[in-house]
This record gives C-alpha cells, structure tokens and sequence, in this order.
C-alpha cells in the first residue's frame, strides 16, 4: 500500500433559497488537492510543534478549504472541515489548518424538508409577509430562516461569492405550554417563539445602529400586525458576541402566541 | 380526549312552550283521533287511543330555513309502546279544501278545477285532519261534474280523509319528517337542521303505534347553536335549595324550613382571546356578539336551550359582562356568563325528576 496525500474535497456554495425553511440548497463540487490529515490518535508522532488535533483530525493543505467543506480520505472516511485557519510565516502564506469532523451520516444529499406545520413555520410566515414592508430594509438584504441551519452563517453573511445578508432573522423552535378548559382537555399551546435577530456590520453603518432598526422592525411588525393568534413580543434580550475577528449583532425576541391543539 | 364545549341557543323564529292549545301565532291546535291539552302547565298532550294521533295548528308559521335552519323539541312517552313523530310541512305552491268522501287514493276538491292534468307530477299534502303532514305524487287530475270538481288521484294514504281537510299542491315534496317513530319514556331531546331554502307552514306533533300519551315540552324553531369555545376562568354550577331560617325568641339557633329549590345558575367563564367567539357568517362585529343578541332578544325569548355538558335546561341569560384589561402586560379579555335555569311547570310537575330535570340522562 502506498501512502498518498491526494484527498476528495467536496466544495460547498449554497444555492437556491428554499421559501419554506429560508435555508439554502447545499451543493457540492468535487475535485482533488493534496492534503495531509492526521488522526486524532496519530497526534504524537506526526504533529509539528503548535498543531493540535482537538476534534476526529487535523487537516493541513496548501490548496483553500472552508468551513464545511467535506474532505473524504482514501480510506473512505469523510470529514467536515471547521475552524479554518492560516498559517504564514512572516509575510509569506504557508499553509491552512483546520480541524476535521467525522460525519455521523452522509449529508451530502440532504434534501430541506418541512411540513406547514412546523412551530417556526407560522412566525417566518408572518415575518415574510410584512417585513418586506419597512422602509428600513430598502438597502439592506433580509433573510428569515428557521433557525440552525446545518452549514456555518459566515456563507450568508459574508459578500459575493457568498449570500452577502446583511440581516438575518432565525426563528427557533418554541417552547411551549399546554391551555387546559374546564374540562380537563388540552385546548391549545401557548408557545414562546425565539427570533434571534443577526447583523453583521457592513460599511457604512454600524451593525449597533443596524441591529437597532432590525429590531425595531419586529416591534412595529409585532404592534401592527398581531394576528388572530394575538402574538406579541414578551421580551427582547440583546446577545451580541464576537465571533473570532468579527462582531456578531444579534438580539433574540421572544414572541408569544397560542396555537390550537390538534385534537380540537 | 373530547374537547367539551358548551352551548347555547340564538334567534326564535317560533317557540311552542307546550302551554298552550290556542292563543299565539300558530294558531288553535286541532286533534285528530285526540284531545290536546296542556299538562301540567307545560307539557302538550297528544294522545293515541285507537288511531294515530295528531295534533295540527291553523295558522301557517310562516318561517324561513335560511333564517331558522334548526328545530329542537322535548318530549317523553308515558309508556314502552307509544311513539313520538313530528313533520314539518313547507310552504306548497296552492292550497286547497278536500270536498265528500274520496279514497286513500282519491282525493276530491271542489276548488280546484283547473283543466284536467295541470297537477300531473306534482305532491298534495293535507295540512290537516288524518293525513296532516304526509305528502303523496299525484298521478292524475281530473275535472267532472257540475258543479265541478277535482280529483286527484295519489299514492295511497294511510287513512281515507274527511271533507274540509285542507292541503298543499307542490312540486316537489315538501315535508320533512324532523323525528320519526320514536319512544323514549324519559325526557329526550331531539334536534334536525331544517331543509334549506324552505318556508315552514306548519309543525304537527303525532302519538302513534300503540294506545298512550305523547308529551312535548317544547318545539323551537331557531337561529342556531352557538358553541361556547371555552371557559378557562371555570363553571360554576349551583342548584341552589332555599332555606329560610327562622330565629326562635329567647331560644338557641333557628328553624330551617325548606323551601324548595331555587332556579339553578350556571357562571361561566371564558378567554374571547382563545377560539372562535363569533358565529358563522361573518356579521358578528364582537367577539361574544352572541350574547348582546340573546340578552337584547329576551323580551321575546323568553328563553334559551343551554347545555352545560354537566346538565342541560331551559336558561335566561343574566348580564353578561365583558372584561377587558391589560394584566401582567398581557391581554386579558373574557366574558363572564350567568345562566339562569327556566322554569313554567310546577314544582311537583310529575313529569320531572331532578334528572330529567337537568337532562342528567344527556351527559
């Protein structure tokens, strides 16, 4: 058996929106680089000094991966790739590190799939219905997704090639709490839907000033538009962090609602 | 598990309270093969003695089913045999006066003398005597005679009818049997959605079967049903007794003497912010609108059919009051309901236990 550095890199864009979930199809594109990726347990011996593996393995390349790329060995192991750094010396490029993930399933193929009767499916109905509507947005690309979509959000935040979002609304899965009548049946759910509003600053306006008017927007949205349902805003929580070299603005707004239970 | 909801009725077009044989807008009641009577007050009489009883009105009601698609009585046998039946009779395109002494499948009038044939294919129904309620295909129509008169030649009726029995010429059938043969020696309540698009002429209660009495509490003809969606603030239901006390001079504590039991109240509370409060058509205005109609009616409703799902009965409605507040930064609107039981028989009405009494036997 001869030993070989040339690996399968599975190149991810994103594709087509998908209305329903407001995730982006996957695609792949295969092709081979050179590559050397290092198990965890072989970590003593091959490792050069500052390199750790810290998740299934460590890949190294001079060719360009990104986050969740997908890496398949000759061995049939297939990775994702994560934490992409890279490594120069002085001022000269020398080669990219990243952390390496085994998969715990194919999902390469994955295709979205969701019923109308999801939990986040009403409050990203009702968000894409009048969000559209405030002027605010006018210079700025909205998105609103289901929350935890299986690919990182650099790739839509980030300009072309990239989605280049400047707000992102993610609707999250709720939790609820059942309305019981008189007679001992459950009538309905009172749901608490988090809507975690991301902002990435982009030139010209700060992403403070940005999240401000996202935010905003719901509230108007929120007072304007309550529904049958009675939706309302219980509280709003800023949850702004940085996220390695760049600032993430984000704020989660819990909205209210109630929702009949199937049996009724 | 069954959501429970309760419910409420809305909208008289006609309401027979059982009280009465003449006096109101359907006019005297006839008995044939009977005699009517009220009993107890509240309880029409109709009574099969050796041949199919019926009790027939003069008056043609006169009722829309686009406005009142829904009938509702009340009756109970006075034995195992016996059978309760009501039909309905629809507005027909002419009437007429049976004359002599046709056949169960000859019918003779002499007001209706138009040209031989101009009633093939078309539905007679007697609107009284007999045959009131039952509706037969005429298959020939013949003029002879003088002074003329008509013949109609039909499917047979069960009975051979008597001159002055009045009837309907249709073109299509226009009766509907709201409860066929039925015994129930309980109290029963019986419920059918009109045929649409008709105009209700009259209502006729029957004994048949077997010898024994019928007894019909009420008939109603209305609006509809309104479906309370729920009542999360809770229902109270209070059959309250009555006792007096009676302090007793220079001696210890008092005499409690038992005056019967009072109308039994029903409080209910529900969310207007949690289903459907309005009723189906889309001219409510407010959630609960249904209540403003009732109350607003009740001068001519006297009352309403109520069904808690822990007993139903004859109610007025109190003030129903509409609660609207911002609580804990949250909406709170409700409406608060207080329904009171109706009553016109006696207290002792022998037809009553305090089960049927709270339709106990519908739970």
């Amino acid at each position: 058996m001869v030993a070989s550095a040339l690996v399968t890199l599975k190149t991810l864009t994103l594709g087509d929106l998908d209305t329903g979930t407001g995730w982006y199809q996957k695609e792949y594109v295969d092709s081979q680089i050179e590559a050397a990726i290092i198990p965890k347990s072989a970590q003593q011996v091959l490792n050069g000094t500052g390199l750790f593996v810290r998740f299934d393995a460590l890949g190294v390349s001079v060719d360009p991966v990104r986050n969740d790329d997908m890496i398949g060995n000759s061995a049939g192991d297939g990775f994702v790739v994560a934490n992409r750094q890279a490594m120069w010396y002085f001022d000269t490029f020398m080669y990219y590190f990243y952390d390496l993930q085994n998969l715990p399933h194919d999902i390469v193929n994955t295709t979205i799939d969701y019923t109308s009767t999801d939990p986040r499916s009403r409050t990203k109905v009702w968000l894409d219905e009048y969000l559209p509507d405030e002027d605010v947005y006018d210079d700025f690309n909205i998105l609103v997704q289901y929350a935890n979509p299986d690919y990182s959000m650099e790739r839509v935040f980030l300009p072309s090639p990239f989605k280049d979002i400047d707000v992102v609304y993610s609707c999250g899965l709720p939790s609820s709490s059942p309305i019981v009548d008189w007679d001992g049946s459950i009538m309905q759910y009172e749901e608490k839907v988090p809507v975690v509003v991301s902002v990435v600053p982009k030139a010209a306006f700060s992403g403070d000033a940005l999240l401000w008017e996202a935010v905003q927007a719901l509230r108007n949205i929120a007072e304007a538009h309550p529904l049958g349902s009675y939706r309302s805003i219980q509280n709003t929580k800023p949850s702004t962090e940085r996220l390695g070299s760049y600032p993430l603005f984000s704020s989660t707004v819990t909205l209210t609602y109630t929702r009949d239970a199937e049996s009724v | 598990m069954t959501h429970t909801q309760p419910t409420v009725s809305y909208g008289h077009g006609w309401l027979f309270d059982g009280d009465r044989t003449s006096g109101d807008v359907e006019g005297a009641w006839t008995g044939t093969n009977c005699t009517l009577s009220a009993d107890e007050g509240d309880y029409f009489a109709v009574t099969y003695t050796a041949a199919t009883a019926v009790a027939t009105h003069a008056t043609s009601l006169n009722k829309s089913t686009t406005l009142y698609p829904k009938l509702r009585c009340r009756y109970k046998c006075s034995n195992a045999n016996v059978k309760a039946k009501i039909i309905t009779v629809f507005s027909g395109d002419e009437t007429g006066t049976s004359t002599g002494s046709g056949s169960t499948t000859s019918v003779l009038s002499s007001d209706r003398t138009e040209a031989n044939d101009t009633w093939n294919g078309y539905y007679l129904t007697f609107t009284s005597g007999v045959n009131a309620g039952l509706c037969r295909l005429i298959s020939d129509f013949e003029v002879s005679g003088g002074p003329a008169v008509g013949t109609f030649t039909v499917a047979a009726f069960p009975e051979t009818y008597t001159a002055d029995d009045t009837f309907t010429l249709s073109t299509v059938a226009n009766t509907q049997t709201v409860l066929a043969d039925t015994n129930s020696t309980t109290l029963t309540v019986a419920s059918a959605s009109l045929t649409a698009s008709k105009t209700i002429d009259y209502v006729f209660m029957y004994a048949t079967t077997a010898a024994g009495t019928v007894y019909y509490d009420f008939m109603l003809i209305y609006k509809g049903d309104f479906t309370i969606p729920n009542c999360i603030g809770g229902i109270d239901w209070m059959p309250t007794p009555r006792y007096a006390q009676l302090p007793i001079p220079g001696m210890i504590g008092a005499h409690t003497q038992n005056l019967g039991s009072d109308a039994a109240e029903w409080h209910l509370t529900g969310d207007l912010t949690n289903g459907t409060w309005t009723r189906s058509g889309g001219s409510d205005h407010l959630l609960g609108e249904v209540f403003l109609d009732i109350a607003h009616n009740s001068a001519t409703e006297p009352w309403q059919w109520f069904d808690s799902k822990l007993g139903a009965c004859k109610v007025t409605l109190d003030t129903p009051i509409f609660h609207r507040a911002a609580t804990n930064n949250e909406l709170d609107w409700t409406v608060s309901l207080v329904f009171r039981e109706y009553r016109l028989s006696s207290a002792g009405c022998s037809h009553e236990s305090y089960g049927s009494r709270f339709h106990l036997e519908m739970i």
